[in-house]
C-alpha cells in the first residue's frame, strides 16, 4: 500500500515537473511585439524558465518558436538584477541571459553569493554548460580576472 | 339591365381595389418613416468580421455603441480574435482614427504559446504592438 501511494506521489510530481512553465510577471505592464518576437516588462519584473529565476526592474526577452512553443532565448535584465541558479545568487546592475550559449553575463556591481563563497567585481560571466564563473575587476590601471570552476 | 349591373359591379370592385391600395399606401408610409427616424447607433450582442492582409479579425461584444465616425465603444464582455491570439476584456474603446484599441479593465490574452493576464491593454495597429497595462503575468507552456 505504501509503495502504491509513493508511486502515485512520484508520478504526480514527475508530471508537474514535466509541465513546468516559463513565466514573466511585472507590476507596470508587459509589451508584446509580435514582429520582433519580444516581450518587454517593467516594474518588479520576475522571469522564470527551466534554468533560472531572475528579478529586475526592466526586462526584454527575445523568444523563438520551437515545436509550436515559445522559448525565451535571450533575456536582457536591467536595474537591481538578481538571478537565482541552483544554490547561487548573482546580483548586478544589468545582465544578459543567453539560453542558446548557456551564458549569463552580468555587468556593474556584480556579486556571487553561494553557501561556499561571496565574491564581488565588475563583470561576471557564468558558463552554465561548463560550470565556470569568470569574474573581472577593473581598476584604474589593472585588471584582475578569476576563473572559478566547481567540480 | 344585366349588363348595366355587371358594369356597375365591376366599377365598384375597381374602386374598392384602388381604395384598398390607397389605404395600404397611407398606413405603410408612416411606419417606414418611423423606422428610419429610430435608426440606432448601438447594437446588442454585436459580432463583426474584419478582413485584412493578415487574415480575419472577429470582434464580439455584449453591446456596441458608435460614438462618432472615429470612436466606437464595445460595452460588456468583449473579445478580439484572429489567427494569432484572442484578447478577452471588457469595455473596449476602438479609435479608428489613431488605430488604437484599448481597455482599462481586466484582460486575458491567449496565444498559441501561452496566456497573458493584465489590468488592461492597448493595441496599436500601426506598430502591431500590444501593451498590457498594470500588474501583468505571462505564462508560457515551454516544456
Amino acid at each position: 500500500m505504501k509503495i502504491k501511494i509513493s508511486l502515485i506521489f512520484f508520478l504526480f510530481f514527475s508530471y508537474s515537473e514535466s509541465f513546468s512553465e516559463s513565466y514573466i510577471k511585472a507590476s507596470n505592464g508587459i509589451t508584446w511585439d509580435k514582429n520582433n518576437m519580444t516581450y518587454s516588462a517593467e516594474g518588479n519584473v520576475e522571469f522564470k524558465n527551466d534554468e533560472i529565476k531572475a528579478y529586475a526592474n526592466k526586462m526584454k526577452a527575445f523568444y523563438n518558436i520551437e515545436n509550436e512553443k515559445e522559448v525565451f532565448e535571450i533575456v536582457n535584465l536591467d536595474t537591481d538584477v538578481k538571478i537565482y541558479y541552483d544554490n547561487e545568487i548573482f546580483s548586478s546592475n544589468s545582465a544578459t541571459y543567453n539560453k542558446l550559449s548557456s551564458l549569463i553575463t552580468l555587468y556593474g556591481d556584480v556579486s556571487i553569493v553561494s553557501p561556499e563563497r561571496y565574491l564581488s567585481g565588475d563583470e561576471l560571466i557564468v558558463d552554465l554548460k561548463n560550470n565556470t564563473r569568470t569574474l573581472k575587476t577593473i581598476g584604474k590601471e589593472s585588471l584582475a580576472e578569476a576563473l572559478i570552476k566547481d567540480e | 339591365m344585366n349588363n348595366f349591373l355587371k358594369r356597375v359591379n365591376l366599377n365598384l370592385v375597381i374602386i374598392l381595389l384602388l381604395l384598398s391600395q390607397f389605404i395600404i399606401f397611407y398606413f405603410n408610409s408612416p411606419t417606414e418613416r418611423t423606422a428610419f427616424n429610430n435608426r440606432s447607433d448601438s447594437l446588442e450582442k454585436f459580432t463583426t468580421m474584419i478582413s485584412n492582409e493578415k487574415g480575419v479579425d472577429i470582434i464580439t461584444s455584449d453591446k456596441m455603441i458608435k460614438i462618432n465616425d472615429d470612436k466606437t465603444l464595445l460595452i460588456g464582455n468583449t473579445s478580439l480574435k484572429n489567427n494569432e491570439y484572442k484578447i478577452s476584456s471588457q469595455n473596449v474603446t476602438v479609435d479608428s482614427q489613431n488605430k488604437i484599441t484599448s481597455s482599462s479593465d481586466k484582460t486575458q490574452t491567449i496565444n498559441d504559446q501561452g496566456t497573458l493576464k493584465s489590468e488592461g491593454f492597448e493595441y496599436d495597429q500601426n506598430t502591431d504592438i500590444i501593451k498590457f497595462n498594470g500588474e501583468s503575468e505571462f505564462y508560457s507552456n515551454e516544456d
